[in-house]
């Protein structure tokens, strides 16, 4: 008979569920029943939890302020409890639960935000790669742009929102003082990438996004650029590449 | 290659029978400009099972000039499900790129069916238990090709169906996998108020001779339905004054050991972590310095 199979099955069950009795394999030299000891434990994993995903959304944490965050912090461990021992690896689906949270109705963004900062948190831990030195590509003939393809940073990630959300992102996380973030201002699309030690989130400008997936699904810059004018009006080259060669998301390419 | 091989293999660079630190990255600017006397730092694996970025850019920085110690704190070796082979992996990389003079982890569980219930949840002390935690103990060794300590859990409850004391079922583990103990005197007070003993006997029976390493931490206080007081284990402030007075009592049993202080959250100054680590000092310079321990 695994007994102790048993236990922390039973164990398990009354930690994330409050409202179910203590396990009566549970006792102390006071009380028999000791709800109030078992109860550490139940307040650690809880309070552990929303720590950590107050530490992996702090904009979130800042637009929910305190009691509602841990309020719907609470909700979602309950829904879903982590999987892993890295805890920077949880909350992948918080943004998707906080769309779905039907208090949260009135504030469409949040979901946005909160895979903006998801994805924020795993280019902080992702893989280091360095530039390419801006020189190499110097070196690349002008008529022969067209049939570039480009290695892009690994902890390149790429967002597209309905909201502002980079804008809302950096009131809450870099300014010194929060202003009001007009909602009708439209989308943002937005670059999340870690060069060197520092993440940095950048507003796309128009087509570029489409322009950098192309890259990243390994199309050359010709191919990549001609489906970025198709997809947007205001697409231009020009200041896009510029952007794309002035930034630090090549890492290697290859003339076709 | 027999396990006592391994055990006494000389590391890279051993942990001093001196205070350390647990780092936090809160203080990686101040210790890498200032470089303070510190002998050595302990760090949990699991911040640092990323890829890359700041936490590995730093520590790396650090374990240039300072020994490392590395303590688990997800492995879940008590739990009765088999441990988790990818995080074991985990370990052996931060293991395998830091070179820790030592390596420990918990006497307790923290995943079930797939769920990491993100704290270090108590044992029942039976030989169901002790056969099950023996097994990954070995486990774990073998695939570090490591001795590793195992720390005396703070905890809150006991169960009806233990049959050992907690002193009896560490001192069965190591004797039984070879492995070291890690005795957290914080732990001992907490639990030996938790669950009315005295501190100082549990601190008088513990088989020393496996100890290679201490850990001092702060607790917060509550109390139970009956008003009996309750202790938790917080790391949340600085080491209690009936703490460091228990940590005399280990220590002049041990011998000098290295000495953890533990802070992990309201995290103060590094002046005020750097002066809880003086203290342990002057109290470990005060021991003889051959110790018997392992």
């Amino acid at each position: 008979m695994p007994a102790l199979r048993d236990l922390q099955s039973a164990f398990a069950r009354s930690l994330l569920d409050p409202a179910r009795p203590i396990p009566a394999a549970v006792t102390s030299h006071t009380a028999r029943q000791p709800k109030k000891r078992f109860d550490v434990y139940r307040n650690n994993v809880y309070f552990g939890l929303i720590e950590a995903l107050a530490a992996q959304f702090p904009a979130i944490a800042r637009l929910l302020g305190q009691e509602m965050f841990v309020e719907t912090a609470k909700a979602y461990i309950a829904e879903h409890p982590p999987t892993s021992p890295l805890l920077f690896r949880y909350g992948e689906t918080f943004g998707d639960f906080l769309a779905q949270a039907k208090p949260l109705e009135d504030y469409p963004y949040l979901g946005d935000v909160a895979r903006l900062e998801w994805l924020w948190m795993q280019a902080y831990h992702g893989a280091d790669h360095t530039p390419l030195n801006p020189e190499e590509l110097g070196a690349i003939p002008t008529d022969r742009l067209d049939g570039v393809r480009f290695d892009l940073h690994p902890t390149m990630r790429l967002l597209s929102s309905p909201y502002p959300i980079v804008s809302i992102w950096h009131t809450n996380i870099v300014d010194e003082e929060v202003t009001p973030v007009d909602l009708t201002q439209g989308g943002d699309d937005a670059l999340i990438m870690r060069p060197a030690l520092d993440v940095e989130i950048q507003r796309l400008r128009p087509g570029a996004m489409t322009m950098l997936s192309q890259l990243t699904q390994g199309e050359t810059l010709g191919r990549a650029s001609a489906l970025a004018a198709e997809n947007s009006d205001e697409f231009d080259i020009e200041r896009v590449l510029t952007d794309l060669l002035q930034s630090s998301l090549i890492t290697g390419f290859a003339i076709d | 290659m027999t396990l006592s091989d391994v055990i006494t293999t000389a590391v890279a660079s051993p942990i001093p029978a001196r205070a350390g630190i647990g780092l936090k990255p809160d203080h990686y600017l101040e210790i890498i400009e200032t470089q303070p006397a510190v002998g050595w730092f302990e760090v949990h694996a699991e911040n640092y099972m990323g890829a890359g970025g700041a936490p590995h850019r730093y520590l790396t920085k650090i374990r240039e000039t300072y020994p490392l110690s590395v303590h688990g704190v997800g492995l879940s070796i008590g739990s009765d499900a088999p441990l988790d082979q990818i995080h074991l992996a985990r370990l052996k990389s931060v293991c395998d790129r830091y070179e820790p003079g030592l390596v420990s982890e918990h006497l307790a569980w923290s995943t079930h069916e797939g769920t990491y219930l993100n704290d270090l949840l108590p044992v029942p002390y039976t030989n169901e238990t002790l056969a099950r935690v023996c097994e990954h103990i070995n486990e774990i060794q073998t695939a570090l090709g490591r001795r590793i300590l195992l720390e005396n859990p703070s905890t809150y409850v006991r169960f009806e169906s233990s049959d050992m004391s907690e002193i009896e079922f560490l001192s069965a583990i190591a004797t039984r996998t070879g492995c070291g103990l890690l005795l957290d005197v914080n732990n001992v007070y907490v639990s030996g108020t938790n669950h009315g003993y005295t501190p100082d006997s549990y601190i008088d029976a513990f088989p020393v001779e496996h100890v290679g390493e201490i850990h001092l931490g702060g607790h917060d206080e509550d109390s139970d339905e009956t008003d009996a007081r309750i202790l938790i284990d917080a790391h949340a402030s600085a080491v209690a004054d009936d703490v460091w007075t228990l940590y005399d009592r280990a220590i002049a049993r041990s011998g000098a050991l290295p000495t953890l202080i533990e802070w992990d959250s309201h995290i103060p100054a590094w002046s005020e972590l750097f002066a809880e680590a003086q203290r342990a000092d002057e109290i470990i310079a005060k021991q003889p310095s051959d110790a018997s321990a392992a």
